[in-house]
């Protein structure tokens, strides 16, 4: 054997191992999913879609509607906020540029108990404790550090003088934005909102703080479930969202890095 | 030329930038004839660059005024000022086809749709890019990129167009033919352009006038021809083209010339000196080409005649420059043109005589 060749073999084996170190405790909460016992057991002893049927209930459906009512804004909004940012921290001689960028990007490195006390201690005096409007709030915070980072450096890949080459050519700052600006970072601005969507729908610390009877996040829906009786309901649920984050995945692939093209 | 009214497109007075307490722009002022293809040379850094965005209206002098056609251009707005520009990086929008980025402008300016189109044919016609009409700019190679973009920027007609370095990024051949095709848009259209650049060599080739940049100020303005034969100062005698420069005193001012003792003990003869400082320092600039080098018996009739020694030859192609040196140590460069076969060669470490006409000696400030 050639040493080219064991170093290939060598490098194969250690991706494979790594591969199945992430894939093999969703492939097994999948497996459970479908398992025809009444609790969290592997291997399952039977076969059957009992715990997809359980998640008819109320108690899940509507905090999945709540969740979905929540990352929708949200991403909408943390992708609205990060452009601007994005765009205002390129101009140069901004003052104070890196420390706008710091505490815009601080929700990353705060721990994440300490955000939800605070939002906690905000939101409890102004009512919008157990609102999904404070929820929408908290997590669009969460989200813009990734919003910004993605457009920003999706930004950077644009050659900043086409926005100059569009004002010598008699377009104003605005028309520059709508036809030059944005439609060359469309494809940043695509992957901000799919990431966003997936941070606020996978979020549980901050929103077991923000959240109440009414308005009340899968995720937390999970954990109170978790806490109590633990049956396979929680695995039919988790393999749910794993497919969905799948999708946004797909999504992401397809739209995030082609090129949209003005014809 | 095909434009010969000399009026003022462009007035430029006493303009300044400052960043800090660094002055990018320390005093310019200039005049751009209608239809003139005036170049902006310098080194990185001098501030031409500066000055051609100042035009543009993407930096704020900190003083100073522009006026364009009698106006003052600097409250303008970089959108409201109607001047083309090309720059180094081309520029062009990613996302839009090439058809879409010529027209631009055109729908900027809400032209109906019609005449946009046959704009945008006889516009890429115009710089040989018909056929690709519907490619995008990542599709095409670095020149036509920049055919693009200088379609672009000439399609609204702007009576002024500026370029920023725009033949730096293509290799020498296309640099030379995208010069001509420039020169040539420049004699059709009869705009006026004023275009930057570091490489001498290009200035001289395209430039009706030249602006020689130099530390946030112009050196010196003119046309190729003057600046290569009356240099003002050391600086534009060795950047354009290349100069024997000598630091010397003048001796004797006569009648028939003046006499000026280098450091190294020999005396030259220039035709005449004004700018001799009081103590009678002075720069001397000789062009490489106006030096001949002879063999060492030989005694040509010239006003200098100094012997030295080959210290290095390079062969040219069409010329072999030599490298001499004095017996009192002053180098000395000397390009002689291979006009003729069998031509008399001298090698490293032969005794010469190098001779060059007083005519040919010129004062420079330094």
């Amino acid at each position: 054997m050639k040493p080219g060749c064991i170093w290939r073999t060598l490098r194969g084996a250690v991706c494979l191992l790594v591969a199945l170190y992430m894939l093999v405790p969703i492939a097994i909460v999948v497996v459970i999913s479908f398992s025809s016992g009444q609790f969290l057991s592997f291997p399952p002893p039977g076969f059957s879609l009992q715990w997809y049927r359980a998640l008819n209930d109320p108690a899940w459906t509507s905090s999945l509607a709540t969740s979905v009512e929540v990352m929708i804004p949200a991403a909408l909004l943390s992708t609205c906020l990060g452009l601007g940012a994005a765009l205002m921290l390129r101009r140069e001689g901004l003052p104070g540029a890196p420390l706008i960028r710091g505490i815009l990007l601080s929700p990353l490195v705060i721990p994440v108990i300490i955000t939800g006390a605070a939002f906690y201690s905000v939101f409890r005096p102004l009512g919008l404790h157990g609102t999904v409007l404070g929820l929408i709030v908290a997590h669009t915070v969460l989200c813009i550090p990734y919003a910004l980072t993605t457009i920003t450096s999706s930004l950077a890949m644009v050659d900043w003088r086409i926005a100059q080459a569009s004002a010598s050519l008699g377009a104003r700052p605005f028309t520059t934005f709508r036809r030059v600006t944005f439609p060359s970072i469309s494809s940043g601005v695509i992957s901000s909102f799919l990431f966003s969507l997936v941070v606020s729908f996978d979020e549980v610390v901050v929103s077991m703080f923000v959240s109440g009877p009414d308005a009340r996040p899968v995720t937390v829906q999970m954990w109170s479930n978790i806490r109590g009786d633990v049956d396979p309901t929680i695995a039919a649920l988790a393999s749910v969202l794993f497919v969905f984050a799948l999708l946004i995945l797909l999504l992401e692939a397809i739209f995030g890095r082609g090129e949209a093209t003005e014809q | 030329m095909k434009h010969n009214d000399k009026q003022t497109l462009l007035k430029i007075s006493g303009l300044q930038k400052h960043y800090g307490s660094t002055a990018a722009i320390a005093d310019v002022s200039l005049e751009l004839r209608e239809g003139e293809l005036l170049t902006f040379l310098g080194p990185s850094g001098s501030g031409k660059t500066t000055v051609l965005m100042s035009i543009a209206g993407f930096v704020q002098p900190s003083a100073g005024s522009i006026d364009l056609a009698g106006k003052p251009l600097l409250p303008l707005e970089p959108y409201q000022r109607n001047i083309g520009m090309v720059f180094q990086s081309y520029a062009l929008f990613p996302h839009m086809t090439v058809a879409k980025n010529v027209a631009y402008p055109l729908s900027i300016r809400r032209m109906p749709k019609a005449q946009i189109e046959e704009k945008v044919a006889r516009v890429l016609e115009l710089v040989g890019l018909p056929q690709h009409a519907n490619r995008l700019p990542s599709e095409l190679s670095g020149g036509q990129q920049q055919r693009v973009a200088l379609a672009r920027a000439i399609v609204f007609e702007p009576r002024l167009l500026l370029m920023d370095e725009p033949l730096a990024a293509l290799d020498k051949k296309l640099r030379a033919k995208m010069q001509m095709e420039i020169m040539r848009l420049h004699r059709e259209l009869g705009v006026s352009i004023i275009y930057v650049t570091h490489d001498q060599e290009e200035a001289l080739v395209m430039s009706d006038r030249i602006a020689v940049f130099n530390h946030g100020r112009i050196d010196q303005i003119g046309t190729p021809s003057e600046l290569y034969d009356a240099p003002k100062t050391r600086f534009v005698a060795d950047f354009i083209g290349e100069s024997n420069l000598f630091d010397g005193k003048i001796q004797t001012i006569g009648a028939d010339g003046v006499w000026c003792a280098l450091p190294c003990g020999a005396t030259i003869r220039l035709a005449e000196a004004n700018a001799a400082r009081k103590d009678g320092s002075i720069v001397v600039a000789v062009r490489p080409e106006r030096i001949r080098v002879h063999h060492a018996s030989h005694e040509p009739a010239c006003e200098n005649v100094l012997p030295a020694v080959v210290s290095d030859v390079a062969y040219l192609g069409q010329a072999r420059k030599y490298l001499v040196r004095t017996a009192t140590g002053t180098e000395i460069v000397a390009l002689e043109q291979l006009a003729v076969q069998g031509q008399r060669t001298f090698e490293i470490g032969e005794p010469v005589v190098v001779s060059w006409r007083a005519s040919d000696t010129r004062e420079v400030n330094s």
